[in-house]
């Protein structure tokens, strides 16, 4: 992928351009791999049942740490489930049949409705020590992260233009060599944005997860969540403080040092052979790349995902390129494929079966209860969303319209959606509670759930204004068209699409905050607002799971059809109608 | 829309007109310097000139769509503020708003007239005549073809009576079949005086085009753009493309902008940068936006005899200001001189023209080489410590060098003719500028190997 003939092998002596830049990779390996041992040691704690916090902020990288590496975990778990599961659906058209639309669905489900399940299954499953809180950890940050890249990987796959599948054949290419060469640099700059908005939304349910308490039962981790969480306990000010701070600089310095170098390095893989003149820059991929040791590592790197396995060169060229036939043919032959279709759907009843007994216990009155707090919930979503729409859509206008402002303010707004609000969820409550008194959570949860939507509508509406071609805003001006007139003909319209998207993913925030808003600890106390995510927490805590199940089966259901309804045609009308021609 | 006010005075002034983009910071960038226009009543003016010479933003600023850094601009004898109010506009990529229909998206340019709405449907039926459109009216833009797409944006900015038409390259996005229908029915409503407006300018790079339409043909010149020479054009219309007065309007202008392009002096830097110790390089020469390929293609084509410089770019169906540059780009090198309207090949030219690749390199390596611009950076790697130029350092320079250049426009260039001539290599991961190393396909000299493996254990 080298422009240059001459960069291969005279590389070797090349000047060392900074040594500080050499000492800063290898303290980042040793952090990591010393993190790591830190995290098996955690993990090997007998099980308590409430955390050991220490509110020094001497103790705070470390907790900060901790909780990146649920993060990063999580990612990479996410990360080969999505090249597992997306070439699974891309090149099987029978099994794409099925995995994509499950795929759909996953994608749409609340998880805060099973953050709860999740959490108590898999306590229970390892009582003794700290995995199963670990384990559920990285299992709802994986679950928050993986469908989006999923689903990224899976479009570039089926877009990946037939030439450059050709080029792979006639240059009979191996499976791996296909796969590093072809499939993995033209999906790569999907996968990048994906990972980021990815991991932002890890971070939002692990501020949840890891200050997890119901009634008197304590599901806190070691992490920053925690630490925030003991530090509002306690009412110590300046440790709340100091958890913010911690947040904000794990959020920046993963968008300056991962995400930022990421997008430009993925810049490389855009199909269009012209260079552009404005490109995107990174000074701290520079900085690495003009470093020696950087420079080494990507040759040693490059070489390996470039030269093919050992062994599949020297094998016959006619075996290589029909072992996957093969295996394939061989599959479908043994009666395997039959077996496991029995297994998973004796599997499938047998959890039915369980669920409907469970569900038989719940009373009609419980029903009712559930359906008038479904409702209650959706009201504080929806007004959440229309708060957010009318103060994010003129401000985002008035950004996007702006390039200057645009260049500056787009970065900031995506950072901002990276912080997990749930974090201060308790202090805002406060806030609430100072101005409106007694229940005023009831009113209070939709400002918190905010917090959630607000920035994804902000940074569509940003992104989709200054998307809007310089002509036809040109246009209105030289037709004399002001105020409300130019809303109706050329704003409104023309980020109608960049809207909708906006909306979708806001949506499914202020879902997954229905959770954290509606059931707030404070000081020792904790308050809650008439909903479907307070009934979860409360169910939970009575021990009432023929309940729990209801309610967590009436939000998944009645998220996933509000999407597929509502909001999936809202998106068709937009892109069908108001996208730009080209 | 107004048709009270005095017929006498001009209906825009531009005067002293000065644009720099990027201001204040250290890619400021001249695009304008002292442009002094009139366009008067019942006129048709054409902007002609290469990319890069600024017309789209004239005409821009007469709009009154952006400021010029310095200057006046004059609506009627009045200082224009904001909009121009009897200005609207066809544009090139149409600017029609996908989700209205024909219909409403022609009748925007009555939405604040004080028409009723029988009046703006008469209206709308009279100008969707005009243009050919009658039946399209309820159809969405994307439902039509780019001619008809173009039809609607005259359409609707003909309804708006404007006192001058603009039009920005209005049939450069369509094929030339279309292209130049349209062309002809502009030219039969630009000489109808019912048509609804008084004056038009349009804005080109095709010399047939301007010759066609316009009465006055304004001849622009690039970094910075300014005004060259104001042809007129007393032709009657309509006008015959194969008539010869026609063709000696045409070749009039070539010359012009052949002059203007390549007997121009070249480019020098701010003279306060020209002090008694660097007064040498006043002669940095910036590369024009061509490929070694084309320059090489030149090359090929031409023998020691001259040839008409506007016969060749006709055969070669070229762009002529494009075409002009390709030719700049080769007597840079000196591979080609240019007397009078003609170009030849020099000696090093026609050495070149018979080199087989390999000596080409070479040849074109050392021609570069004469050039101070790439002695100048080639001394820099070679004085350097680690022998690399950072990009940044690179663009600092050009910026020094040639204010009024695009300093990556230039960077692109430099890379690409060096890498041509095997002379400087750019890493584009690390973003450094070298010199050119041999890859070693071959054995490896024994010292380099035996560090090679040292340093990669």
């Amino acid at each position: 992928m080298d422009l240059n003939p001459a960069q291969g092998r005279s590389g070797v002596e090349e000047p060392r351009r900074s040594a500080l830049a050499d000492f800063l990779i290898l303290a980042a390996i040793i952090t990591v791999l010393f993190s790591l041992i830190e995290m098996g040691k955690e993990w090997h704690h007998p099980f308590q049942s409430s955390v050991d916090i220490n509110l020094s902020p001497w103790y705070l990288p470390y907790y900060t740490m901790l909780s990146f590496l649920r993060g990063a975990v999580a990612y990479v778990l996410s990360f080969l489930f999505t090249l597992f599961y997306a070439r699974w659906a891309a090149y099987d058209r029978k099994a794409e049949r099925f995995l994509i639309p499950l795929l759909d669905i996953l994608q749409s489900l609340p998880l805060s409705a099973f953050l709860v399940p999740i959490e108590l299954a898999l306590v229970a499953l390892f009582p003794h020590n700290n995995i199963g809180i670990e384990l559920s950890c990285i299992i709802v940050i994986f679950t928050g992260q993986v469908w989006n890249m999923t689903f990224s990987f899976y479009y570039s796959l089926k877009a990946l233009p037939v030439d450059f599948a050709d080029v792979g054949k006639l240059a009979r290419f191996t499976p791996w060599q296909k796969f590093t060469q072809v499939e993995l640099p033209f999906a790569t700059k999907g996968l990048v944005y994906n990972s980021m908005v990815s991991l932002a939304g890890g971070w939002f349910f692990l501020s949840i997860i890891e200050a997890f308490t119901i009634g008197n039962q304590d599901f806190r981790v070691k992490g920053v969540g925690s630490y925030m969480s003991v530090a509002q306990e306690q009412k110590d000010g300046w440790a709340q403080f100091y958890a913010v701070v911690a947040m904000m600089i794990m959020v920046v310095a993963i968008d300056q040092l991962i995400w930022r170098p990421l997008i430009v390095w993925s810049n490389k893989f855009k199909i269009e052979d012209t260079e552009s003149e404005f490109q995107d820059r990174s000074a701290v991929l520079l900085y690495f790349s003009r470093s020696r040791l950087a420079g080494w590592m990507h040759r040693k790197f490059s070489n390996l995902v470039r030269r093919p396995p050992a062994q599949v060169v020297t094998a016959p060229r006619v075996m290589v390129e029909h072992s996957p036939g093969i295996v394939k043919k061989a599959l479908e032959r043994t009666p395997w494929r039959g077996f496991f279709t029995v297994v998973v759907l004796a599997m499938l009843a047998y959890g039915g079966w369980q669920m409907v007994k469970l569900l038989w216990e719940v009373t009609w009155q419980e029903w009712l209860t559930i359906a008038g707090d479904l409702l209650l919930t959706l009201i504080r979503v929806l007004s959440a969303m229309a708060l957010s729409t009318v103060i994010a859509v003129p401000a985002g206008i008035w950004i996007g319209s702006n390039p200057k402002l645009a260049r500056y303010l787009m970065p900031l707004t995506q950072i901002a959606a990276s912080f997990p609000s749930p974090l201060v969820f308790p202090n805002l409550f406060f806030l609430i509670y100072l101005a409106g008194g007694e229940g005023s959570l009831q009113w209070g949860a939709v400002i918190l759930m905010m917090l959630g939507t607000v920035w994804y509508i902000l940074f569509n509406v940003i992104a989709g204004a200054s998307a809007i071609p310089q002509d036809l805003r040109a246009c209105t001006q030289l037709t004399h068209l002001h105020g409300w007139q130019k809303w109706r003909t050329l704003w409104l319209p023309g980020i109608f699409p960049a809207l909708t998207t906006g909306w979708i993913t806001a949506a499914g925030g202020a879902w997954n905050a229905s959770i954290a808003s509606e059931y707030v600890n404070y000081q020792g106390k904790t308050e809650t607002a008439t909903g479907l995510g307070a009934l979860i927490c409360q169910a939970t805590d009575q021990g009432n799971f023929p309940k729990l199940a209801a309610a967590v089966l009436a939000m998944a259901l009645f998220v996933v059809f509000f999407n597929r309804f509502v909001w999936k045609r809202l998106s068709a009308v937009a892109q069908e109608r108001y996208q730009f021609l080209t | 829309m107004s048709t009270s006010a005095s017929t006498s005075t001009p209906i825009v002034e531009l005067s002293n007109i000065e644009m720099r983009f990027g201001e204040g910071g250290e890619k400021e960038m001249k695009v304008l310097e002292n442009i002094n226009l009139t366009v008067n009543e019942h006129d048709v003016m054409a902007l002609l000139g290469p990319s890069g010479c600024g017309k789209s933003t004239i005409m821009r600023i007469f709009s009154g769509l952006i400021q010029p850094t310095s200057g006046t601009v004059k609506y009627r004898g009045n200082r224009l503020r904001g909009v121009n109010p009897g200005v609207a506009m066809v544009f090139q990529n149409f600017a029609l708003f996908p989700w209205l229909t024909v219909r409403e998206n022609v009748l925007l340019g009555l939405e604040n007239a004080s028409y009723n709405a029988e009046e703006k449907e008469q209206h709308f039926q009279k100008i969707i005549e005009t243009v050919g459109l009658d039946g399209y009216g309820d159809v969405l833009p994307k439902e039509l073809s780019g001619g008809m797409k173009q039809r609607v944006g005259i359409a609707r900015a003909l309804i708006m009576e404007p006192e001058i038409l603009c039009m920005d390259e209005p049939f450069s996005a369509l094929d030339v079949l279309t292209g130049e229908t349209l062309r002809n029915e502009i030219g039969r409503i630009a000489s109808d005086p019912s048509a609804g407006f008084k004056s038009l300018v349009i804005v080109t790079h095709n010399i047939a085009e301007a010759v066609y339409l316009a009465r006055n043909i304004v001849v622009l010149a690039a970094h910075p753009g300014r005004v060259q020479k104001i042809v007129p054009n007393p032709l009657p219309y309509p006008r015959d493309p194969s008539s010869a007065p026609f063709q000696q309007l045409v070749a009039q202008i070539h010359a012009i902008l052949t002059n203007s392009v390549l007997h121009d002096e070249p480019t020098v830097t701010e003279p306060e940068l020209v002090s008694a110790e660097n007064a040498e390089e006043a002669t940095y020469v910036p590369m024009p936006n061509v490929t070694m390929g084309e320059v090489m293609g030149l090359v090929q084509m031409l023998g020691r005899e001259p040839e008409s410089i506007f016969a060749l770019a006709t055969r070669l169906k070229k762009d002529f200001s494009t075409f002009l540059s390709v030719i700049k780009a080769a007597e840079l090198i000196d591979m080609v001189e240019t007397p009078g309207q003609t170009v030849r090949l020099t000696k090093a030219g026609m050495a070149v023209h018979n080199a087989d690749l390999k000596q080409r390199k070479k040849l074109i390596h050392d021609a570069l080489l004469e050039l101070k611009i790439y002695r100048y950076f080639a001394d820099k790697i070679d004085q350097s410590e680690t022998h690399e130029l950072t990009e940044e350092e690179v663009l600092n320079d050009l910026t020094q060098f040639f204010p009024n250049e695009r300093p990556k426009i230039l960077f692109k260039n430099l890379v690409a003719w060096a890498r041509y001539a095997d002379l400087f290599s750019f890493d584009p991961r690390r973003a450094v500028l070298k010199r050119f190393e041999k890859a070693y396909l071959g054995k490896p000299p024994a010292s380099r190997l035996r560090k090679a493996e040292e340093s990669e254990g």
